[in-house]
């Protein structure tokens, strides 16, 4: 039968491994790599003792944080001598640049974490889905995994709401799906089961992105 | 039952959206989230939403449900912020392993009774303005 | 829907921006002067804990072209782990630099790991091996997969070192065994470094470790095509250590080899490597000889070599052989080495010799100077040298000018008379230059002048306080190929975006050039380039404009060239809106509350010993001398460093100590023949703060404000943002439990500068001495530092007297630690140049000592200095950073300006 998964979502923290809170001494950094590590490390234990299917490493607007939830997985599974669970692997791209928070362009940003060997790379949140277009093309070049993309409900407005509609969405993400650019879709900040739901119907009628064919020997 | 690799080679998979917005809609109060076993905290807990997964774990159960009859095949438990680190902000820090076991659960538990109930008319969701991961845009 | 879309094994690595390693790349140069055992330089930087410096060694790796930057802090005397972390986080906030992916270098995988910390992009690992076994070396390849590092793998196992073909590639294939199968690694991820000897030792069984690695390299490459190999290729020449010659011509001449044996990645001073094709040929043969062990004796011959290379540089001095070569040839000496002693005669022959005077010039003195050219452009001769050898070339070519003017009228006149069309040809490309309006600094506008003037550009300088309008006027009469403009004070920046405008509307088509030290790389990405779009370059000095001007007039570079440059601004333009989102400021009314504060219950003000101005004229030129600061004199020249270890710099320190004797005797000649008159006039009034941003002077014509800014950044907690302001007592106030009864408290005020300066700069020019002429001219840059410098010491002993018995040396000078500052208006901490309005009518500037202000208020002669005085012990330098609208318009208000104007001048300090 068809079930469905459940992904125990590891978010980015309020502390960052590659930038300095202090303006004056850039060399500064509020939290080190064991302790982020050590915090991971501790989520997952949690997320795997209660039973998920799947790690998300999501909103990634520093890759070092993320990279230390890599190695916190990594270490986990060595040291339980479980079978790995599945890992996805989300990034924030946070404006028109096409670059992370912590600098990195989208390229830079997927070279540095498929160590993780993920079974998919993605985006999601920051961006509506109409300005997470070229990013998610871009992508779906890059990536030897699955594709995933989740953006937020347009940009928010001036109170910090999201307004964008339901099938407003789901329009765009359907046009990704006829392109083949995604494996998985969704909502991020704003998106609500209506959204989901439109999402779903859009999406249906199209094949999945063909995982791209990953060559052993350099081309002559 | 089929694992999430032969899923993935069949259908575009859908993922769930933002759990934050979804809370917001039930309005609740510093008491609602502090629930019987914080009601003495000592700092305010309101806005901690994965804190939810252990004081209000139906409603949180109730909304992954909204997500999986809505077509979601992937949903995210409620731990965005269930670390350490990032429960530093409440003295919670000790609660982070619990927080995250209890989200689990929930989203479990949500499968498990969307999957007995599948034959019944799935339900829709509504309309919204939100919040999510916002929260990351503060920096200590 | 596309085809499938195939992902080959590549080696990827990522700083901000990817590096992917496709067949096609051939050679990545891995730069190794980040690297504390390879670069004294470097050592002493981090050793002395300078890693705003270290940082920018790291820079120029990246500048000279390194594609990845090798760090390696394995010292005996530092804590590597702390070294390590510290320079890579950084390197963090680099973004020019940390674009490049890092590798990590040490012997200490603690060190290793700690640097595995630090990096965000995919970096390698340098290195691991099998030297403490394979159980070690297993848990240390899991923990650099972990992180997802690359790794180099050292050809080492518990033998030892593999230095034969043989074993080197058994202890790669063993490990790349291990590493596949057991850890997992990609092979693409797997990088070999099979060990790079010295050879030529004059041990014999060292003399086939060249082929070994070759050889070596070619087999792993077949059995292991996805790996790479990499090495440290200076080890190659450890023997020919202090003959950079020789070592340069064997790198090049081993990388050509392995590199065609498929070494795919090297770690090499990427800025020094030599072209394999122009290597001298003998040299390169002998290099071959020994790298390939073709010829017993090859060692012995190599070595002979070295020796004649190494002579040659001891005689030069006194050879006079050239002297007896052919004209052309002693054209080119004199040329190459600056010798103006024979370039009369010599010119006078050639002209003799040759049918027309402009052969000459096109001839041996072009030929001249493109080695000239060369050399500086591959880093074999200095700016100084260049300076001279453009000396000789302007006294050559003015003995030849008056025999082509005379030419070109008899042609003009046979034209007329036949009644033909002149038609001269079109001459080389030309460049303009111009100090842009209200500034008068152009030191390093001369500079550039001559360098370029040096490859063959005919340079217009319009000189300095040009209008946008004289300078595209001039522009267009002259039908001129590049415009470059420069300038020193921030207003200057304003006039080029305003010039920058100017050439769109005006639709110039010809490239811009921005240089001064004002000026930067982010402001001209960020304000100049969206102002015009035929192409807007930032060059740093000199050097870089060669390059820079190359490529704008190359017709085939020249598509590429600013399409790259629009790229890399439009980059740094996100990189800048990105920044601006971190930089936090805090509002104004929030920063007045937190500023700093003094005990002033206890402080005892010391009233000034002079009341009121006090004017200096002719003060003793000698007694200045001693107060200079050479470091900035060798920056001037582009030497940088520290000074006196300049003087004794592997690459540079021969020139400059030239260079420096030559300054030595001209500061002699400047104080004997009183070449400069130095006039200057201090200060003194009561004064108190308003416990907020205005201090308040009592002077003879009633009360003065002075108003100050104060820095907005958000700080880590009790760290106080800082205004000058805060250095002066604040008014009697009983809440803040200031009274009045310990005294009220003193600000100064001074004004220096160096007059005669311009005579000498214009004798040298007419002489067409343009060494002489930049000389002179840094000098009284110098000159007037050391007399503000001078006074200020005077001051603080005795005209004001707040530190009667102070005694430091001026080296304790030069790193200011005297009591005590004195900011200069238009400087970090007070960058309102319209301050320096108030402060000339205070100490009636131009009317008693005679400095004039321009419209941008630049001073006028340039060496000119002025500032104010501050006595409170704890008051210090420091830089206002930026600042916000409120403290913008609360400042207009103070002041009495437009919001617009104040805007205007602070314009540097909003964005």
């Amino acid at each position: 039968m068809e079930g469905a998964f459940v992904a125990g979502a590891i978010g980015p923290l309020n502390k960052t491994l590659s930038l300095s809170p202090d303006v004056n001494n850039p060399g500064y950094r509020a939290v080190t790599f064991d302790e982020v590590a050590g915090a991971y490390y501790e989520q997952i234990k949690g997320l795997v003792d209660g039973g998920v299917d799947i790690l998300l490493i999501e909103t990634i607007f520093d890759t070092l944080n993320a990279k230390a939830a890599i190695y916190a997985i990594k270490k986990y599974f060595r040291d339980t001598k479980q079978k790995e669970l599945p890992i996805m692997i989300s990034g924030t791209i946070t404006d028109a640049s096409g670059r992370t928070l912590s600098g990195q362009t989208l390229e830079a940003f997927y070279i540095s974490v498929s160590h993780a060997k993920p079974l998919s790379i993605g985006l999601n949140c920051a961006l509506g889905a109409k300005e997470m277009r070229p990013h998610i093309e871009e992508l779906s070049q890059l990536a030897s995994c699955y594709t995933s993309a989740y953006p937020n409900a347009g940009l928010p407005n001036a109170f910090g709401e999201y307004d964008e509609q339901p099938h407003e969405t789901a329009h765009i993400i359907e046009e990704w799906a006829a392109e083949g650019f995604v494996n998985i879709v969704g909502g991020c900040c704003g998106t609500t089961p209506d959204h989901i739901k439109h999402i779903a119907e859009q999406v249906k009628k199209y094949k999945t992105r063909e995982l791209p064919a990953l060559e052993e020997e350099l081309a002559v | 039952m089929k694992t999430i690799h032969d899923r993935l080679k069949e259908k575009i998979l859908i993922i769930d959206g933002a759990m934050g917005t979804m809370i917001q809609r039930h309005k609740l109060e510093e008491k609602d989230y502090r629930g019987e076993r914080f009601k003495d905290w000592h700092k305010d807990v309101k806005g901690n939403n994965d804190l939810l997964s252990i004081t209000q774990p139906d409603i949180i159960e109730k909304i992954h449900l909204q997500y999986l009859d809505a077509g979601a095949d992937i949903i995210e438990t409620n731990t965005f912020s269930s670390t350490t680190i990032a429960m530093a902000d409440y003295d919670m820090q000790s609660l982070a392993y619990e927080l995250n076991v209890a989200a689990a659960k929930c989203a479990r538990n949500a499968v498990t009774k969307f999957l007995e109930s599948r034959k019944v008319s799935p339900m829709g969701g509504g309309v919204g303005g939100g919040f999510c991961c916002r929260r990351h845009r503060s920096f200590k | 829907m596309s085809d499938t879309i195939q992902i080959q094994p590549f080696l990827r690595l990522a700083g901000l921006e990817p590096l992917v390693v496709r067949p096609e790349t051939n050679f990545v140069n891995v730069g190794e002067r980040t690297n504390v055992t390879g670069s004294k330089k470097f050592a002493r930087l981090i050793r002395e804990d300078k890693y705003e410096e270290a940082l920018s060694v790291a820079r120029q790796q990246v500048e000279n072209g390194a594609q990845i930057l090798d760090v390696n802090m394995d010292d005996a005397l530092l804590d590597g782990e702390k070294a390590m972390t510290t320079f890579l986080n950084l390197l963090q906030a680099e973004p020019d630099i940390a674009k490049i992916p890092v590798m990590i270098d040490s012997s200490k995988f603690n060190i290793i790991e700690a640097g595995l910390k630090c990096v965000q992009g995919k970096c390698i690992v340098n290195s691991i091996s099998m030297k403490e076994g394979e159980e070690k070396f297993i848990e240390q390849a899991i923990i650099c997969k972990s992180y997802g590092a690359s790794v180099i793998v050292m050809a080492f196992d518990e033998k030892g070192q593999a230095d034969t073909q043989d074993r080197k590639v058994k202890i790669c294939e063993k490990a790349y065994k291990i590493l596949t199968e057991k850890v997992g690694y990609d092979p693409q991820d797997i990088i070999f470094d099979p060990n790079i000897f010295a050879i030529a030792t004059g041990i014999e069984e060292h003399n086939n470790y060249g082929v070994d690695f070759i050889e070596a390299t070619r087999i792993i490459k077949q059995k292991m095509p996805l790996t790479k190999v990499s090495g440290g290729v200076s080890n190659i020449s450890f023997s020919f250590r202090g003959n950079d010659t020789v070592r340069d011509a064997m790198h090049s001449v081993f990388l050509y080899h392995a590199i065609k044996a498929g070494m795919g990645m090297g770690i090499v001073n990427a800025g020094q490597l030599q072209v394999y094709e122009q290597i001298e040929p003998q040299l390169k043969e002998l290099c071959e000889d020994v790298i390939l062990n073709r010829d017993l004796e090859s060692t012995d011959k190599l070595l002979g070599f070295a020796e004649t290379v190494k002579q040659k540089g001891k005689v030069e001095v006194k050879d006079q052989a050239w002297r007896s070569e052919p004209v052309e040839k002693r054209l080119s000496h004199a040329l190459v080495n600056g010798i103006t002693d024979y370039i009369d005669a010599d010119t006078e022959e050639a002209r003799l010799k040759y049918s027309k005077p402009l052969d000459v010039i096109e001839g041996p003195l072009m030929d001249g100077m493109n080695i000239v050219g060369d050399l500086f452009g591959s880093g074999k001769m200095f700016l100084p040298q260049v300076v001279k050898s453009a000396r000789v070339m302007k006294k050559s070519v003015a003995i030849l000018t008056p025999y082509i003017e005379a030419e070109k009228e008899e042609r003009r006149i046979a034209h007329v008379a036949a009644g033909t069309k002149n038609e001269e040809g079109a001459g080389a490309a030309k460049i303009l230059l111009a100090t842009v309006k209200g500034d008068v600094h152009d030191i390093g506008k001369n500079i550039v002048g001559v360098v370029l003037g040096c490859n063959g550009y005919d340079i217009i300088d319009l000189g300095v306080m040009v209008s946008a309008d004289k300078i595209l006027q001039a522009a267009k009469e002259n039908n001129v190929d590049i415009i470059g403009l420069s300038g020193l004070i921030t207003p200057s920046l304003d006039e080029m975006v305003h010039i920058a405008k100017e050439m769109k509307r005006q639709h110039f088509e010809i490239p811009l050039l921005i240089g001064g030290a004002t000026t930067s790389r982010m402001h001209t990405a960020v304000r100049i380039a969206p102002e015009y779009d035929n192409g807007v370059l930032h060059v740093l000095d000199a050097s870089r404009s060669v390059t820079a001007v190359g490529s704008l007039l190359s017709k085939e570079q020249k598509p590429d060239f600013l399409k790259n440059v629009k790229v890399e601004y439009s980059n740094l333009q996100t990189q800048f809106s990105n920044k601006q989102k971190y930089k936090v400021l805090i509002p104004y009314e929030e920063a007045v509350v937190t500023k700093e504060y003094f005990d002033w219950k206890n402080y005892q003000p010391v009233k000034p010993a002079v009341d009121g101005i006090k004017v200096f004229k002719d003060f003793d030129l000698g007694t200045i001398a001693e107060y200079i600061d050479w470091g900035p004199f060798f920056i001037g020249w582009e030497m940088p460093g520290r000074f006196p270890e300049v003087l004794t710099d592997k690459i540079f320190g021969a020139e400059a100590t030239r260079l420096y004797n030559d300054a030595k005797k001209m500061v002699k000649t400047i104080i004997d023949k009183k070449w400069f008159s130095a006039n200057g006039t201090i200060g003194f009034w009561e004064a108190n703060s308003n416990n907020k941003d205005t201090i308040t002077l009592q002077t003879d014509n009633g009360e003065v404000n002075l108003e100050s800014l104060r820095q907005q950044m958000k700080k880590a907690i009790g760290q106080p943002t800082y205004s000058l302001s805060d250095f002066v007592k604040p008014s009697p106030s009983p809440r803040l439990d200031i009274d009045s009864e310990k005294g009220t408290d003193y600000m100064g005020a001074f004004a220096v500068c160096i007059q005669g300066a311009r005579e000498h700069i214009d004798r040298f020019a007419a002489d067409n001495d343009e060494y002489n002429k930049i000389l002179v001219q840094i000098l009284a840059d110098r000159f007037v530092e050391a007399f503000a410098e001078c006074l200020h010491q005077q001051v603080r002993k005795k005209y004001w007297g707040y530190v009667k018995d102070e005694a430091l040396s001026n080296d304790q000078l030069i790193k200011e630690e005297y009591k005590g500052i004195r900011p200069a208006p238009g400087y970090p901490a007070c960058p309102d140049h319209t301050e320096k309005l108030k402060l000339f009518s205070l100490l009636n500037v131009t009317e008693n000592i005679g400095i004039e202000l321009t419209e941008s208020l630049a001073m006028n002669p340039p060496a000119s200095v002025c500032g104010w005085y501050f006595a409170h012990p704890e008051s210090h330098y420091f830089g206002l950073g930026k600042i916000g609208r409120d403290q913008l318009e609360d400042y207009a208000k103070r002041k009495n300006m437009p919001l617009e104007e104040m805007e205007k001048w602070l314009r540097p300090n909003m964005e």
